[in-house]
């Protein structure tokens, strides 16, 4: 089987090498990434895992098209890359299975099934003592109802995997994905995606500054670059780490749980741990996350009603105006 | 942006002063009051107010008008150029959770024309000689979810996203659907203040429902109105060049989890919800159906007689 993976990613020179060895260790044979007019050095990193051979930089310039890129890369991973599966991430995003190689777990979905959703784990911001991000954010969220604000980064959420499909389409931030040829598993997660969002203060404002101003400006963004505008990036970056007092308060609700798989991995990866990481045991967890997922989608499907409603709405009143002319 | 609250005074004077300081310390940046019971008392507040230049009065026409939450709102609109409108009462103080209720509105998505804030209802039992706002630090839990005697609106208060021709129907706030809200998170509180102080509960009857979790111990309201108390003249400070006297708390993320919690409580979305929606949306799907095709056929039908 190959295993082919995609990745959009601008700036993110803090966190995509290790992105990509951990993936390239997690069995992914081939990496296609877009970037996305980075200059921090991430064009660098990129390049140097296409010279080896195990990626292919497709460079993109202008205004954010994510949907877009994400489909044509995984188009790209059928047509040209003899890809059998594909996981579509971001650069802050590392795909862990349960149970199992990534492959393994792939190769065990049944032959009418072509896609699979990951569940998204948020990791929380931790106080910047300069160490690398994997050993600092060892914290992650773990709400047993789901945090609907359309402003929050923690907002529950799903990540497609599939066979490769040269017709295939992904959605925005790859959370769905739509094909002509395979059937979707919807309530079965098959791995973890372990998601670093918001990993220091600079990387925080720039990344919302940015993306405040791309192709849809969530309001985590925006919220960041009001506070970029008003000089108080510190003060709102500091709501959003999480102190040790903190996190005594979330793990006494159960809102925040110790989570070392990814450092574990990391440090495997380095020779520096012979604990792998790696596929996690049972982690009870996953099921109330599972639950939170599905509320959340629910929600998603009524405010997309509502949306409906209004059209609906305009249809009935335009067709009163005709009835009284 | 531009933030406008429309006050319809209602039948007490006592919370005005308190209530006015604290919105303009809170992000309001103007109010269009009405005072439909023309009281000397709240008379005066709202005429030092206007004096500041941070309220208009607006005219009143009795009790009994209909329209009044409307022409305010859009007043709000075509003279002060406001982007959203919170229509309150002076017993209601709208508490953002974030640094101020401007903050929290300006990001929420396009897409939603409404925000839901959640009710929270203080109980309190002022003492005598005692200045206003010290008694609030008591309130009601949200009922149980599931408990049945509260639907998800009587939990909630819409604050409106402005346009030149809105509406304000207090029974209807998304005018059959024409407004999106932003379901299922509610990102301002409202404390609301009891009118009439329940002196009948006794200290020890409050303490046994605290206990059991009827009520809860909130003292956010009685802590900023302190804040804004002047304790010489007993008035309230107003934001000084632009600067809020007030620093609200951005919740932080197990703040949030609990607070999602509350939220599912209310119940606003369900399955069955969902599905109740959906029937209707079918229901009136159809009725366009029987209306657009007779009218297609006979299109059709006169296109064909039509000789070629």
């Amino acid at each position: 089987m190959k295993l082919v993976q995609t990745l959009v990613v601008r700036d993110e020179a803090d966190i995509v090498a290790a992105q990509i060895d951990y993936h390239l260790n997690a069995g992914v044979d081939f990496v296609i990434a877009s970037d996305h007019d980075s200059r921090d050095g991430t064009t660098e990193i990129l390049e140097s895992y296409s010279k080896d051979g195990h990626l292919r930089r497709i460079p993109v310039s202008g205004e954010m098209r994510d949907g877009p890129w994400r489909t044509h890369m995984a188009r790209l991973a059928a047509t040209e890359h003899g890809a059998d599966w594909v996981i579509n991430t971001d650069a802050d995003e590392f795909w862990m299975s349960r149970g199992g190689a990534l492959k393994d777990v792939f190769a065990g979905v049944p032959k009418s099934h072509g896609i699979v959703f990951a569940l998204s784990r948020h990791f929380v911001p931790r106080p910047d003592d300069g160490a690398f991000f994997a050993e600092r954010m060892t914290v992650r969220v773990s709400s047993r109802v789901a945090i609907n604000d359309p402003t929050s980064p923690y907002r529950p959420h799903l990540k497609a995997a599939h066979r490769a499909d040269p017709g295939i389409t992904i959605s925005f931030g790859a959370h769905t994905a739509s094909s002509s040829r395979w059937l979707a598993f919807h309530h079965w997660h098959p791995a973890d995606v372990l998601h670093f969002p918001f990993r220091s203060l600079e990387q925080w404002e720039n990344k919302g500054v940015r993306r405040a101003r791309g192709d849809k400006p969530l309001g985590q963004y925006l919220t960041a670059l009001r506070a970029s505008e008003g000089g108080r990036s510190g003060d709102r970056y500091r709501a959003l780490l999480v102190d040790d007092p903190t996190f005594e308060r979330g793990r006494a609700h159960g809102s925040l749980v110790v989570d070392h798989r990814l450092r574990d991995a990391l440090r495997a990866i380095r020779g520096d741990s012979t604990e792998s990481g790696g596929a996690s045991a049972f982690d009870a967890g996953v099921i109330s996350e599972s639950v939170a997922v599905r509320d959340a989608d629910l929600v998603r499907l009524h405010r997309h009603l509502d949306a409906v409603n209004v059209r609906m709405a305009a249809l009935e009143d335009r067709a009163r105006r005709t009835r009284a002319r | 942006m531009m933030l406008v609250m429309t006050l319809v005074v209602d039948d007490t004077a006592d919370a005005l002063d308190a209530h006015l300081a604290f919105h303009l310390n809170a992000g309001v940046d103007f109010v269009i009051a009405s005072d439909p019971r023309l009281d000397d008392d709240t008379k005066e507040i709202l005429e030092a107010y206007s004096r500041e230049g941070c309220l208009r009065v607006f005219p009143t026409r009795g009790a009994e008008d209909t329209s009044l939450l409307t022409d305010m709102a859009r007043l709000a609109v075509s003279e002060h150029g406001a982007d959203w409108v919170i229509p309150s009462t002076p017993r209601e103080f709208w508490w953002p959770r974030g640094e101020s209720l401007k903050d929290v509105l300006a990001v929420i998505p396009e897409r939603y024309a409404i925000v839901q804030a959640l009710l929270r209802t203080f109980a309190g039992q002022r003492r005598e000689g005692q200045p206003i706002g010290e008694d609030w630090t008591v309130r009601s839990s949200l009922p149980a979810p599931g408990s049945g005697d509260a639907t998800p609106q009587r939990l909630l208060r819409p604050v409106y996203r402005a346009g030149p021709d809105m509406i304000v129907d207090p029974e209807d706030w998304t005018l059959g659907g024409r407004r999106v809200p932003l379901r299922a998170w509610y990102p301002i509180e409202i404390f609301r203040v009891s009118q009439t102080p329940p002196g009948a509960q006794s200290d020890a009857a409050v303490d046994d429902l605290i206990a059991s979790g009827e009520l809860v111990v909130d003292t956010r309201l009685r802590d900023a109105l302190r804040t804004l108390r002047d304790a010489r003249t007993g008035g309230f400070a107003l934001p000084t060049e632009g600067r809020s006297n007030l620093a609200f708390p951005v919740p932080n993320i197990v703040d949030d989890a609990s607070y999602a919690v509350e939220c599912a409580a209310v119940g606003e979305v369900d399955l069955v919800r969902l599905d109740r929606h959906l029937r209707d949306l079918e229901q009136r799907i159809a009725a366009l159906e029987a209306r657009i095709w007779p009218r297609v056929r006979r299109a059709l039908r006169r296109l064909a007689r039509r000789p070629s």
